[in-house]
């Protein structure tokens, strides 16, 4: 349970920095996208990583009968990125329907990873925090890609038990050693 | 909207600068300020937003946790559910101190060897109190200024957003120890 949080608090440092690009996409921009970016990538790697070690006759493992399996948090992910970061624009991009193989969950998770960075790099800083309607309130379009992240980093909270129950070691521990 | 105590905290902010001529105008002018502060804010006010739901969030799946299952750990190479507890807590506060501009922010590990659930909680309040304030008196502008945290430079509301993930991803292991242990996460 562990997270090499030390190297990404310095990708976000490096791509606050003006002129000093830690990513392509991230190069010009300021330290509100920059950051934001970095982040998105950041859980996009551990979540598809995560996709990608669990063994697929592992998929349907949960660690109680009333909760989500293996699978049913990939597809849930994958929905809520097209939800949220459609969100940000106000459009709305159906999720793909019918995920069963790990390969289509694998490619699936990508897919949706890659919509959110287009949606992210069609932002600026003026229409990031342009308000716009939630429900009965006014919220910057950026919030949608906050609570995103926030609700990514829950579910990979969950991914992380399930892997450890199964002798798997999570992607964000893997650099180090093992800690307690 | 602006609560009361956060007008009082901003204008106790502007007291305590205000030692020249132009001491009594500035007063005026954060206590008008202050009003229109939330409602222009579009960064510093969804990290208070998110700050207060993942408060609450945590507050009551430590309070879920039977005192006697906080030494309960889903496999034996991980952390325990006081043990999550502590490690977020303790990260989390070193966080917001770099954020608050403390010279000298406290160590990680500084609640690592709590073990009983109401010291555990007691932490737990310590960090979001302190982190409550730091966001409480916090512009767009001071969020976006960049502050050193591991001899590198972030802005602050990246930290506070990292410490918000932080706290998310391992109530993410909390739930699911809840569940292991036949208890429905509140």
């Amino acid at each position: 349970m562990t997270r090499p949080r030390a190297f990404i608090v310095l990708l976000f440092a490096m791509a606050g920095l003006a002129g000093r690009p830690a990513h392509a996409q991230t190069g010009n921009d300021s330290p509100l996208l920059g950051p934001l970016k970095q982040n998105w990538e950041s859980i996009r790697t551990n979540v598809v990583r995560t996709a990608e070690i669990v063994p697929e006759d592992k998929y349907d493992f949960k660690p109680t009968p009333e909760v989500r399996s293996f699978r049913d948090l990939f597809v849930h992910v994958v929905e809520e990125n097209y939800f949220f970061m459609g969100a940000v624009t106000g459009e709305r991009t159906q999720p793909p329907g019918n995920l069963r193989t790990k390969a289509e969950i694998v490619k699936a998770l990508n897919d949706s990873y890659d919509y959110g960075a287009k949606v992210l790099a069609g932002l600026n800083d003026r229409t990031a925090l342009e308000m716009i309607q939630r429900g009965q309130r006014q919220v910057p379009r950026w919030s949608f890609a906050l609570g995103n992240i926030v609700d990514n980093m829950d579910h990979y909270g969950n991914l992380v038990v399930y892997m450890r129950l199964n002798g798997i070691v999570p992607p964000s521990s893997q650099p180090r050693q093992p800690q307690r | 909207m602006v609560s009361a105590a956060r007008r009082e905290i901003l204008l106790g902010v502007a007291m305590k600068h205000a030692r020249g001529r132009f001491g009594f105008l500035l007063i005026a002018m954060m206590a008008l300020g202050a009003q229109q502060l939330s409602a222009q804010s579009s960064i510093a006010e969804q990290l208070r937003e998110q700050w207060t739901s993942s408060r609450r969030q945590m507050v009551r799946i430590a309070e879920a946790m039977p005192a006697d299952k906080y030494s309960y750990q889903a496999t034996p190479e991980v952390r325990s559910f006081g043990e999550i507890l502590a490690h977020v807590a303790g990260e989390g506060l070193m966080e917001m101190e770099a954020v608050g501009g403390a010279s000298q922010p406290g160590s990680p590990e500084r609640f690592s060897s709590l073990r009983g659930r109401a010291e555990i909680i007691r932490a737990l309040s310590e960090y979001f109190d302190y982190g409550t304030t730091v966001l409480a008196r916090m512009t767009d502008q001071q969020a976006l200024e960049m502050v050193s945290l591991r001899s590198s430079q972030s802005p602050r509301w990246i930290i506070v957003m990292g410490a918000i993930g932080h706290n998310k991803e391992h109530y993410g292991n909390l739930v699911t120890y809840l569940r292991l242990n036949g208890i429905v996460p509140p």
